[in-house]
């Protein structure tokens, strides 16, 4: 039996890039998954992927996938989303919290003052909207007494990395993850932070050859696929010790070391905790 | 003693609490204080204070007060305030981004998913806020060279208080403080963030005399309180610091820049760090942080 066979999962963000190759990983080991994206159909957008592609893609590894179109903005759309996967699941055991608006003055060497305000949709999908998915899915968990929710972040939660938005977004993101875990650990449900290197995204390989000085910074020879975060969510998902790291940030690559997982292509991905900084929160 | 004589501020959330209190303490250096809330009317809410009084008592402590009713969510009312301030005074010295959106019931029990999404309005006056007033600030800021943003946060921003919404609102307003800090630096303009602990407000006052136990709770211990005016008292004293870039980037306990620059509260009182209690700030100044020291 696969390892999440039976298990519900929510992706955001699933139409390309890190959440797409999350929510292969996760349908691959048996979950059902919702993916949602504000991209419905191939060529609605400036880079390639699609939620109908992703789904195409999770059916032909033999899982299932439920594509919901939708635009993170919206609060009423987010809790139509956990109302149907209530209705037609009963039940979520994983929520991961991928989406984030990148806008293209994201990776601009400028000011933040120079930078345009409407650049808040970076906090606005990364904090604010994970916030109301981790809202909607904890009633469900905490009902259930079992989940797992997940944030995706990386070390620019702790390092200067471009834009004062994305920064104050990936802090954010960590702390919330383990203020909710304060408050779900008696319920049984688990919240923690996953810090994901350079990953090789349809985004990111396009910005590597446009930004100057992108991989020297990145440090991009030691990137993932999109897929190896996928792999680690579907360790934690299916370990059953998973309450003991709940409220804690995480580096990806010293998971993987842990759980013995390696990339798409058997590569063992780097920590860069030495070059690039050290979690702040540890498991509560 | 009038050592911001001739300097221009802006304290936002001023009708009342710490914002009044800075407004005050920063006028009775004779600073130009521009105070911002919402309240222009004493009777549109049950907690006392309007910008309107709160500018009046910033000339009669020997500053000037100029009141302008602004509603931090609103991006239009910021950016009509910013257009005054150029416009009227031509600079801005000091900008105390303290407004926040404080719910309520803050103080209820219950989990994140239990309390209602209208809590989220703390990501809009409390975090969104400060980097709409920072972005305005630094236009003006940048060209003269010159200039400090301070935001009040508070032990919260790493100890659990209250619930998930305010801890990320305070990580997320330390964290922007030192990115900024970053991106302005080549410009002289020093960003930091202060933890205030519990505050002798008005709103204070009145929860600790109606919510029972919370006089007992960590956080709320009223030995340990201040009056609004000492972060005001602190921020006074960095504002008059030739040597404040030496602090940008990092956070700090108000109580301990006080040491640094031996302020007292207004009874004389030496205010006391929570830092084993409550937590250290994460951010260092990046000065240190690029020294290794």
């Amino acid at each position: 039996m696969r390892a999440l066979e039976g298990k519900v999962a929510v992706v955001t963000g699933a139409s390309r890039g890190i959440g797409k190759g999350v929510a292969l990983a996760l349908g691959e080991q048996g979950a059902t998954v919702y993916i949602t994206a504000r991209t419905a159909s191939p060529g609605a957008q400036g880079l390639p992927g699609s939620l109908e592609e992703t789904r195409a893609e999770i059916e032909e590894r033999g899982g299932r996938a439920v594509p919901v179109a939708l635009d993170l903005r919206s609060d009423e759309q987010l809790a139509g989303l956990f109302e149907r996967v209530a209705h037609e699941q009963g039940r979520v055991d994983i929520l991961v919290n991928n989406a984030m608006a990148i806008p293209q003055e994201m990776t601009e060497r400028k000011g933040f003052w120079q930078k345009s305000l409407a650049n808040w949709e970076i906090f606005d999908t990364g904090v604010r909207a994970a916030f109301v998915a981790a809202h909607h899915a904890a009633k469900l968990m905490v009902a259930q007494g079992s989940g797992l929710i997940v944030a995706l972040s990386g070390y620019v939660g702790v390092t200067y990395t471009y834009d004062v938005i994305f920064g104050t977004t990936k802090t954010a993101t960590d702390r919330m993850a383990r203020d909710m875990a304060i408050e779900l650990k008696s319920h049984g449900v688990a919240s923690l932070s996953l810090w994901q290197g350079f990953t090789y995204t349809e985004r990111a390989k396009k910005n590597l050859e446009e930004v100057p000085g992108m991989a020297a910074q990145l440090n991009s020879a030691a990137g993932s696929s999109p897929e190896f975060p996928g792999r680690i969510i579907a360790a934690l998902a299916a370990d059953e010790a998973i309450m003991e790291k709940t409220g804690g940030t995480f580096i990806n690559a010293e998971l993987a070391r842990d759980y013995g997982i390696t990339d798409v292509d058997g590569r063992e991905i780097l920590s860069l905790r030495e070059e690039r900084g050290a979690p702040v929160w540890s498991a509560v | 003693m009038s050592e911001l004589e001739g300097k221009v501020a802006l304290v936002t959330g001023a009708s009342r609490g710490i914002g009044k209190g800075i407004a005050l303490a920063l006028a009775a250096q004779g600073a130009t204080v521009y105070v911002t809330g919402r309240t222009v009317d004493p009777d549109t809410l049950d907690l006392p204070g309007t910008v309107g009084e709160t500018a009046a008592q910033c000339t009669q402590r020997g500053g000037r007060g100029v009141a302008v009713a602004v509603d931090h969510a609103d991006d239009a009312q910021v950016a009509a305030l910013f257009e005054q301030l150029r416009g009227d005074e031509g600079r801005l010295d000091i900008l105390v981004n303290n407004a926040f959106a404080l719910p309520e019931d803050l103080t209820d029990p219950g989990g994140f998913w239990e309390k209602p999404l209208s809590n989220l309005q703390m990501f809009q006056v409390g975090v969104r806020s400060n980097y709409v007033a920072a972005w305005h600030a630094a236009q003006i800021m940048v060209p003269r060279g010159s200039g400090l943003i301070v935001a009040i946060s508070g032990y919260t921003g790493v100890s659990y208080t209250y619930g998930t919404v305010f801890g990320t609102c305070k990580s997320a307003v330390d964290r922007m403080s030192r990115d900024m800090a970053v991106e302005l630096e080549p410009y002289n303009i020093c960003s930091v963030s202060l933890w205030q602990g519990l505050t002798l407000t008005e709103r204070a006052e009145r929860n600790l005399a109606s919510i029972p136990g919370l006089k007992g709770r960590a956080a709320t211990r009223p030995e340990d309180a201040c009056s609004p005016e000492h972060p005001g008292r602190v921020i006074a004293a960095m504002a008059a610091d030739p040597e404040v870039m030496r602090h940008t980037g990092g956070t700090f306990i108000t109580a301990e820049m006080a040491g640094i620059y031996g302020v007292t509260d207004i009874d004389g009182r030496v205010i006391p760090s929570l830092r084993n209690s409550r937590g250290a700030p994460i951010w260092q100044p990046i000065r240190e942080a690029r020294d290794g020291s």
